[in-house]
């Protein structure tokens, strides 16, 4: 009897809190979502799940979870936690990129600058609560919509941070068609939105086989705190280019990123343990990203009507928003609101050059600030 | 916690620096680009291009605009049959 009494003790009934438990309830929710309402299912099913499972307490002594030395989950999560999965993503992302679009129409390249206004406003904004200039720095990255990039930068600079960071950059990506177009609407007017673009020129495949190239070694060369994530996106775009390294393209951008994407979802969503997770520094961050992402997207929608100034043939400054580096999540977001007041403008394919900028720009911004915080 | 946070953190001057350095690599990324045509002419000179380099991206399956004629004509036979 005395043997079943301990065994009932170290169940995970007796050990449960009220934080464990609503950890499990959100994570019930995010796979929900996933499968009923399809919300980004590839991201919120791994991470709604590995929020149930990091949440289940242990037996104390055992090795299970990703904060415990020798498990099985922390050896996975060393890919994220050492910051070697984001760079992956980024190979896989980039061998999935056509960059014909913004090649053929180099001034959107600015949208995706200015929309990462967004992560050093959100810098200030974290300084001022109290974070620290590192700490400030992982919580501003969250503004670039980009979650490779933010959790690497945050792998970096504050690991304390790292799931907090994680899941809200994660859950504001997912929210993108919510947060953008309030903030679109409210900056432009019914006039501007109608403005229709002109059809992008042929971009020939020498211009696309150079560009990356060319790409990564001005970036890096600027910004050598960039290598990592800006060398894997362009090495990867230079393999789908190429057109001699077919079968590297076909790998990178499906069997890779997809296993990668599996685990790093995975024990992402398992690091939210209660105890670390459930924090006031928790909640100013997903206060913070919310801030971060209206304000990426209201600095590139701006911008775009401060170049309308200087420029003859204008830009739809709806464009502006698909700075925000949610590929291609806003470039849909751009497209629809844009349909909505003229369903025969199609911005979707002039919205990916902004995008893909953003992507660039948000992994220099990272590199940026790497540079500048490492100690 | 505040505005002294800020200034000791130099948070002003980070973020000021930092979206300077952002906006001026994207800058001579789309400088770059810019001039890629009047590079890929010189280039033409020494290394002549082929024919399928200088085509557009290859796609791999028929354009959406022939896919939605496809489709229309199908519907219009069905319906008169």
């Amino acid at each position: 009897m005395d043997m079943l009494f301990d065994f009932l003790s170290t169940t995970a009934f007796a050990n449960m809190n009220g934080g464990n438990a609503l950890m499990i309830i959100v994570g019930i929710v995010f796979v929900s979502l996933a499968i009923i309402k399809h919300y980004e299912p590839l991201l919120l099913l791994p991470i709604g799940f590995g929020c149930v499972l990091g949440n289940i307490p242990p037996i104390e002594g055992m090795s299970v979870g990703v904060y415990d030395e020798g498990s099985v989950l922390s050896y996975i999560y060393s890919g994220v936690s050492l910051g070697v999965f984001p760079p992956l993503i980024f190979l896989g992302i980039g061998a999935m990129t056509d960059f014909s679009t913004m090649i053929s129409n180099p001034k959107l390249v600015l949208l995706g600058a200015a929309a990462q206004c967004g992560i050093f406003l959100t810098l200030i904004g974290a300084m001022y609560l109290g974070f620290s200039p590192n700490e400030a720095g992982a919580i501003g990255i969250i503004g670039g919509a980009d979650g490779p990039t933010a959790i690497f930068l945050s792998s970096k600079l504050a690991p304390e941070l790292l799931s907090s960071i994680a899941i809200a950059a994660y859950s504001y990506m997912a929210l993108v068609p919510v947060i953008q177009p309030p903030v679109m609407k409210l900056l432009t007017s019914k006039k501007e939105r109608l403005i229709r673009m002109p059809a992008p020129r042929e971009v020939s495949k020498r211009e696309r086989i150079i560009f990356p190239v060319a790409a990564f070694l001005i970036c890096s060369m600027i910004v050598p705190g960039s290598i990592t994530l800006i060398g894997m996106l362009f090495f990867g775009n230079l393999l789908k280019e190429s057109g001699v390294t077919e079968r590297l393209a076909e790998t990178v951008r499906n069997a890779l990123i997809d296993v990668v994407t599996v685990l790093l979802g995975l024990t992402v969503g398992a690091s939210t343990q209660a105890q670390t997770f459930l924090t006031l520094d928790s909640m100013k961050i997903f206060g913070l990203g919310a801030t971060a992402f209206a304000i990426s997207t209201a600095s590139g929608v701006i911008f775009a009507k401060l170049m309308n100034l200087f420029l003859k043939e204008k830009i739809n400054p709806l464009l502006g928003a698909a700075g925000v580096s949610a590929v291609p999540d806003s470039a849909r977001v751009v497209q629809h609101v844009g349909q909505k007041e003229d369903p025969g403008n199609f911005l979707l394919m002039h919205a990916m050059a902004p995008n893909v900028a953003g992507v660039i720009g948000s992994a220099v911004a990272a590199g940026v600030l790497w540079s500048a915080l490492v100690k | 916690m505040g505005y002294s946070n800020i200034i000791e953190g130099r948070g002003v001057e980070l973020s000021f620096a930092g979206l300077t350095i952002v906006f001026f690599a994207l800058v001579a990324v789309s400088l770059f680009i810019r001039l890629l045509p009047v590079l890929l002419a010189a280039l033409d000179k020494v290394l002549p291009s082929t024919p399928a380099e200088t085509g557009v991206a290859q796609t791999t399956g028929p354009e959406d605009a022939e896919v939605a004629a496809i489709a229309f004509a199908i519907v219009e036979q069905r319906k008169r049959s």
